[in-house]
């Protein structure tokens, strides 16, 4: 089966209930546009606006989201309802505490489980992760759980009295990505109005002009700028002269140099959001700690590998239940992450928390190389999971779990992303039948450079 | 009474019993008969049950469902076992036992498999045990539920029509997974 996206749809399946297009047009013909090479809509119908609508009052609302040693008032119908209508929970105890911990491995394996027996199959959406965390997987969901993410971001903003503007002909929000190859479109947001929303890489390569990625980000001046910290130190680079309204870092944590530097340049707040594919957002850095920002996903503090539970204040695995996508309820789910947990005014408070460190490579030339990249040139080999180290004289040590991956492809793979200059050191290890799941690690003898 | 007694008892049904027949023609089983027979034995009521016992044309129209009809033939000779008399068995427990539950059983079941697989024999005599309140020799009441329930022809239709409808809706999702409309998603606002 090709699982990579692909381009299926008309304009007015992306935007069901919008009848203006004209700006979309405009973003996509602009004479500094870059060569858009995908299409994408949010795909939102009356009905489903009207969900986003009603989770917006929500979570914008709700001040306390439980106190310290109590569940939330949603977790008991939730649970209910994950048991009766949920087939991986079907057999589960009533009781939140009896609740066994699921991972990762658990979704890969059987996605198709977790949709609820009330999900409708005609709304499903699939996104294939990058694997930049471990091997790819498919994550379900639907528009609403999609479109979602804008409330859960003006939750956050609401607190810096900063607002969207909701404008026809301003772009609300803009994806920078800096990475080798990546899908890029022009889009809009229904429920933010209609405003524009843009997903642009600024490798050189997807413009006519390098001097275009200036003009055309100026020229729209995107009111929210999102990406991963080596996508906003390359923005950074080129000094463009933008305003926005906030700068929104995600997928690896953000270090307080780059964070500082930013913030000076844009003259405007960078949040550091800790996120994840299968729930969206979770929580946002403030000084020493992230807050979390989900009412509606119950954190909890397991031990690593035993199904413990650990005690409020206890370093451990985040877990997490609740979320709104019927396509993915989760009960217990690992993020693979870790931190303390104390609960502050009826508020979640992530301490210490050891995310994704953001892990710099380079070609020999020097070239940068963004590791979503890397992932990207591995994710369809048949690996369980890989370790890559990049020393200081730019060798490469991979080692990869695997029973079919050659060493000849894997090595092939890289040098599509570093060149064939680069010295690659394999290590094949067997898979035995009882692993069908290795996390991906990336390391470096190099510091990212502000 | 054991029921390993009973499944003896009913493996020795005679063929005649598994004849399609109607009415009390020469050569031909009087099913009539045969349930006025029955619900009088065991009741113990030889006098007033006149109202009860199902007149021709209710014979006749019951012959058009042959594997109950069937059943019912087999039903009335495993009762006709002597363990069942003196029991206090009911004639609404018998009617109910008759006309309901072996209706159901044979939409799935055809009478000949009544006599001749190990679990369907086992099946029908716990059923007449159940559907006559009667507790087996030398088991517990949730004993003789959990056996039933084990075999029970009703039960795991009910199974399989459950991880029927779970596996239909599997291939459902997968194939909308595969779909190029659900690949290309819908817009993302941030790398996660």
């Amino acid at each position: 089966m090709n699982k990579k996206p692909q381009i299926a749809l008309s304009d007015e399946e992306r935007f069901p209930t919008l009848s203006n297009l004209a700006f979309l047009n405009e973003l996509k013909q602009a004479s500094t546009a870059p060569n858009f090479n995908f299409e994408s809509g949010d795909r939102l119908t009356a009905q489903h606006l009207l969900q986003v609508q009603d989770y917006a009052k929500r979570i914008r609302t709700q001040a306390v989201f439980w106190e310290e040693n109590t569940y939330p008032t949603w977790l008991e119908n939730y649970l209910n309802w994950c048991i009766q209508e949920v087939p991986f929970y079907q057999d589960r105890s009533p009781q939140f505490e009896e609740q066994a911990t699921i991972a990762r491995k658990d979704i890969c394996q059987y996605p198709w489980q977790f949709v609820a027996n009330t999900a409708l199959i005609k709304d499903l959406l699939v996104y294939q992760t990058s694997g930049t965390t471990g091997p790819a997987m498919d994550v379900l969901f639907n528009p609403i759980a999609q479109a979602c993410w804008i409330p859960q971001l003006e939750s956050i903003l609401d607190r810096l009295d900063i607002h969207l503007s909701n404008e026809l002909d301003k772009v609300a929000i803009a994806m920078i990505c800096a990475q080798d190859a990546t899908l890029t479109y022009a889009s809009l947001s229904t429920y933010l109005q209609g405003s524009g929303v843009l997903k642009i890489n600024l490798n050189e390569k997807d413009w006519n002009l390098a001097n275009d990625r200036i003009a055309y980000l100026e020229h729209y001046n995107p009111e929210i700028l999102t990406g991963d910290p080596f996508a906003f130190l390359a923005l950074y680079k080129l000094q463009p002269r933008l305003r926005p309204k906030a700068l929104v870092s995600s997928a690896m944590q953000l270090s307080d140099g780059l964070r500082h530097t930013l913030e000076a340049y844009f003259k405007c707040p960078v949040l550091d959001i800790y996120s994840m594919t299968e729930c969206r957002m979770i929580a946002v850095a403030e000084v020493g700690k992230y807050k979390a920002i989900r009412p509606d996903l119950y954190l909890e503090i397991f031990d690593p590998v035993r199904d413990k539970l650990l005690p409020l204040g206890e370093k451990g695995e985040l877990v997490v239940t609740g979320g709104n996508n019927p396509f993915l309820p989760l009960l217990r789910y690992r993020t693979g992450d870790f931190c303390r947990l104390q609960i502050e005014h009826g508020i979640p408070y992530l301490y210490d928390l050891q995310a994704r460190k953001p892990v710099p490579f380079y070609t020999k030339q020097g070239r940068f190389i963004n590791n979503i990249d890397i992932s990207r040139a591995l994710m369809n080999l048949p690996l369980v999971g890989f370790e890559l180290h990049q020393k200081k004289n730019h060798e490469l040590h991979l080692k990869a779990w695997t029973n079919e991956a050659t060493e000849i492809t894997l090595v092939k793979q890289l040098q599509l992303v570093f060149g064939t200059e680069i010295v690659i050191h394999c290590t094949l290890i067997p898979v035995d039948k009882e692993i069908s799941y290795k996390p991906v690690q990336y390391s470096s003898s190099f510091e990212m450079r502000v | 009474m054991k029921v390993y007694d009973l499944i003896d008892h009913l493996k020795k049904c005679p063929p005649d019993f598994l004849q399609n027949s109607v009415g009390q023609g020469r050569g031909k089983l009087a099913t009539q008969a045969l349930i006025a027979d029955i619900f009088r034995k065991v009741t113990g009521n030889y006098t007033t049950l006149a109202g009860e016992i199902p007149s021709t044309q209710d014979i006749t129209k019951l012959s058009k469902k042959k594997e109950h009809l069937l059943a019912i033939h087999l039903a009335c000779w495993l009762i006709s076992y002597k363990g069942f008399e003196g029991r206090n068995i009911s004639i609404r427990q018998l009617k109910h036992y008759f006309y309901k539950e072996l209706a159901t059983v044979s939409e799935y079941v055809r009478a000949n498999k009544w006599l001749e697989e190990e679990d369907r024999v086992e099946e029908f005599v716990r059923l007449a045990l159940q559907s006559t309140s009667i507790i087996p020799d030398g088991e517990t009441a949730a004993e003789a539920a959990d056996r039933f329930a084990a075999l029970s022809t009703i039960k795991r239709h009910g199974v399989l029509v459950k991880s029927k409808s779970a596996y239909d809706r599997m291939m459902k999702i997968r194939k909308q997974m595969a779909e190029k409309k659900a690949r290309e998603a819908a817009n993302p606002y941030s790398r996660e």
